[in-house]
């Protein structure tokens, strides 16, 4: 099993710690409170290695940071040594894009990596999209705006709702993807010289207590 | 002697060929036969006191021993009229018998206070290995190494906590397995009634399908032999039934007075622990109409610190927030009478010694007097608005006399210490302050610790997010160790330290300047 460090950062408020709620535990809260200091959640996916046609499962181990100003000192620590990082801004607010570039610009400057995936993530498009004309309130960020900055700075980009779901999954899961494109070779190589490979793995998880078939209770 | 009885005894020779070269037990010296030996122990070892005594010319070492006796050149000696004072009761006396010097410091005391006994060697010195038994005064008794007024102390903490640790973490793997299977239980459920909606033998269909759920998700105990009840110890018999608990399988009655075990309503278990992970939403959950028989153990044990969480997470009642704000001021109060006392010592001194006091002192010292009143003032009305408080229940009427006869106490005590404050520091300032000087006014952008000002605010504010997060880490290892995700732990651990040597870094760059 492959393991991510993934840290989410943009401005307060849009969205962040729903995205990995609906991500992490499929469930939305519409009364979340705001994050404090940093939190910290893992979920497993499965994508498929295009070349073996293998299921190949990656952990990814999730830093929601509070996106309040008074945290801003704690970022550091959880996008250095980061494997991916999701910068969310919200589409119905036009600043939090201007935050979000200001934490891309901040990343591409103090992560020397360069196999950092940042990954763009518009969130609340549930807010704009259904009903095109009553809806309560207008898009401000025009997908395009923000699709040509990210093409422009070589980032992932997605929208998502994480009230209703959409596409949350297929972020994580593109992002999972190109992680393991760029760490596939290094495997690669890994596995060549160890010969064995994964099967030399073993499995010192410990079963679960659910226990059905225990013999005692 | 016990050479010659070896002789006669069967297999004599072969003792006497172990006897003539034997080794002394004590020091492992060897000596030539029993007689010898005999001789060894008692001389050189004073097995036999009184026996050795004959044998006082026989060796030099013997010699040696006994006469050399204890150091007494540092013993105090009576004075010129041959009196002497007991140093612990100051009884005098000149007769000879009834003092004695203290072998150990050599002081003289009455024969009452020196009869403690104590290890010496021949320097006086406490030896409590090799020394012998003398007599000694009570300071030198108390006063040696390793004694003390409690007898010995043992620290069984770190035992005792071990013990606890192992306790509880049965504790919570038995309630996590209870978990675990109230989410199945309940998952299992409504996954049966989702299915059973369409069906037209509905009612029956789920009856006989729940009740196999319930079975394999907890194995029943068999229920032959079973005699009692496993929580009240009632016995079984036409009246009394036995019954099944779903969560652990264990054979309870359903007495009402006892409540040994409920059949408690999905809805109700569900509302009470929310937090647990069940696949569907609890809006669709509470809708389903059944229930589960729980017994009182398992009831205790799943719901009974879920609710004090929820008991402790409710607004306290107004009469508790004020004690708690009469406890803080008092502890300022004390805190700050204990302060100034230390100022006014310290003024006293350098008027004694007709010196002007120092600046940071005077301004220190009214900043203290100004502090101390606001607070007990604070106090004051605190303890007005406590008392005006119509309690709602017999324990808060107990906690509101207690409050009021706590607070007159605490005021009465701290009395004199208040009115020895406003005089002493009513003329100091005014007549000694020496004229102050202008250019000592320090501007805003003051060096502290070659940090500006708004960098100390900075690595402040840094500072105490950087703790929050230590704290918010620490209770999520705590919480991933309880759910046995282990993985998690060293992720989480990881972290932790990465923290804790960044607060330090803080801490480092803020110096003196940081909280205290």
């Amino acid at each position: 099993m492959l393991q991510f460090k993934l840290v989410l950062l943009g401005d307060s408020s849009v969205g962040k710690s729903s995205i990995v709620h609906r991500f992490v535990k499929d469930s939305f809260d519409e009364f979340r409170e705001s994050t404090i200091g940093a939190a910290f959640l893992s979920q497993t996916i499965k994508i498929e290695d295009k070349g073996s046609q293998q299921e190949v499962v990656i952990k990814f181990e999730i830093w929601d940071t509070a996106g309040q100003e008074r945290y801003k000192s704690l970022a550091p620590m959880y996008y250095r040594n980061a494997n991916a990082a999701l910068v969310v801004y919200d589409v119905t607010q036009q600043d939090s894009l201007a935050k979000a570039q200001g934490w891309v610009n901040e990343l591409k400057t103090k992560v020397g990596e360069d196999d950092l995936v940042i990954c763009l993530v518009g969130n609340k498009l549930d807010l704009c999209s259904g009903e095109e004309e009553n809806s309560s309130k207008p898009k401000a960020v025009e997908s395009s705006e923000a699709e040509g900055y990210a093409s422009e700075q070589g980032l992932l980009f997605h929208e998502v709702s994480a009230k209703t779901g959409e596409g949350v999954r297929q972020v994580f899961q593109s992002i999972g993807e190109k992680l393991y494109e760029s760490k596939k070779h290094e495997l690669a190589a890994s596995k060549g010289r160890h010969g064995v490979g994964e099967t030399g793995n073993v499995q010192l998880q410990r079963p679960s207590t659910n226990d059905a078939t225990s013999c005692c209770s | 002697m016990a050479g010659e009885r070896s002789f006669n005894s069967d297999g004599g020779r072969q003792k006497v060929v172990q006897i003539s070269n034997i080794n002394c037990p004590v020091c492992g010296k060897s000596v030539g036969g029993l007689t010898k030996l005999n001789d060894h122990l008692d001389v050189d070892h004073e097995f036999d006191k009184e026996r050795s005594e004959f044998y006082k010319g026989n060796g030099k070492s013997t010699k040696d021993l006994r006469t050399r006796q204890i150091f007494k050149k540092h013993w105090q000696k009576p004075d010129s009229y041959g009196r002497a004072l007991c140093q612990e009761c100051g009884v005098s006396s000149s007769k000879p018998n009834t003092f004695i010097n203290c072998r150990k410091c050599g002081l003289l005391y009455c024969n009452l206070h020196c009869k403690k006994v104590i290890k010496l060697n021949l320097d006086a010195r406490y030896d409590p290995l090799h020394g012998k038994w003398y007599a000694c005064c009570n300071r030198c008794f108390n006063e040696r190494p390793g004694y003390n007024d409690y007898g010995s102390l043992v620290d069984k903490t770190s035992h005792f906590i071990k013990l606890r640790e192992i306790k509880n973490e049965d504790k919570r793997l038995r309630s996590l397995q209870l978990e675990n299977r109230l989410i199945r239980l309940v998952n299992g459920i409504a996954t049966i009634y989702a299915k059973g909606k369409s069906s037209i033998l509905m009612n029956f269909t789920i009856r006989n399908e729940a009740s196999e759920l319930e079975r394999t998700v907890t194995p029943w105990k068999n229920d032959r032999g079973v005699l009692d009840c496993s929580v009240c110890f009632q016995p079984f018999g036409l009246t009394l039934w036995k019954h099944h608990c779903r969560l652990c399988g264990n054979i309870v009655c359903n007495r009402d007075e006892t409540s040994c075990s409920n059949e408690i309503s999905l809805q109700h278990l569900v509302n009470a622990a929310k937090d647990l992970p069940y696949q569907q939403n609890i809006s669709d959950l509470i809708e389903i109409n059944y229930s589960i028989r729980l017994c009182y153990k398992c009831i205790k044990n799943l719901y009974g610190e879920r609710k004090f969480r929820k008991d402790t997470q409710k607004t306290k009642p107004q009469l508790l927030l004020l004690c708690e704000s009469l406890g803080s001021t008092s502890k300022v109060i004390t805190d700050t009478i204990f302060q100034m006392e230390k100022f006014m010592v310290r003024m006293d001194d350098s008027r004694i010694t007709d010196q002007i006091p120092k600046e940071e002192d005077m301004t220190e010292s009214k900043k203290l007097r100004t502090k101390l009143l606001r607070s007990v003032a604070m106090y004051n009305s605190l303890a007005r608005q406590a008392s005006k408080i119509t309690p709602a229940n017999n324990t808060e009427a107990k906690i509101k006399i207690s409050v009021q006869v706590a607070s007159s106490t605490f005021i009465n005590e701290k009395i004199l210490s208040l009115k020895k404050v406003p005089g002493m520091m009513d003329e100091s300032p005014r007549t000694n302050s020496p004229i102050r000087e202008p250019d000592k006014i320090q501007s805003t952008d003051l060096l502290f610790n070659n940090l500006t000002i708004s960098e100390v605010k900075k690595y402040r504010n840094e500072l105490m997010v950087l703790k929050e997060q230590k704290f918010l880490v620490e209770s999520m290892i705590e919480e991933a160790k309880k759910l046995r995700k282990f993985d998690e732990v060293v992720t989480l651990s990881a972290n932790l330290s990465e923290l804790s040597t960044q607060i330090t870094k803080t801490q480092d760059s803020l110096g003196d300047e940081g909280f205290t």
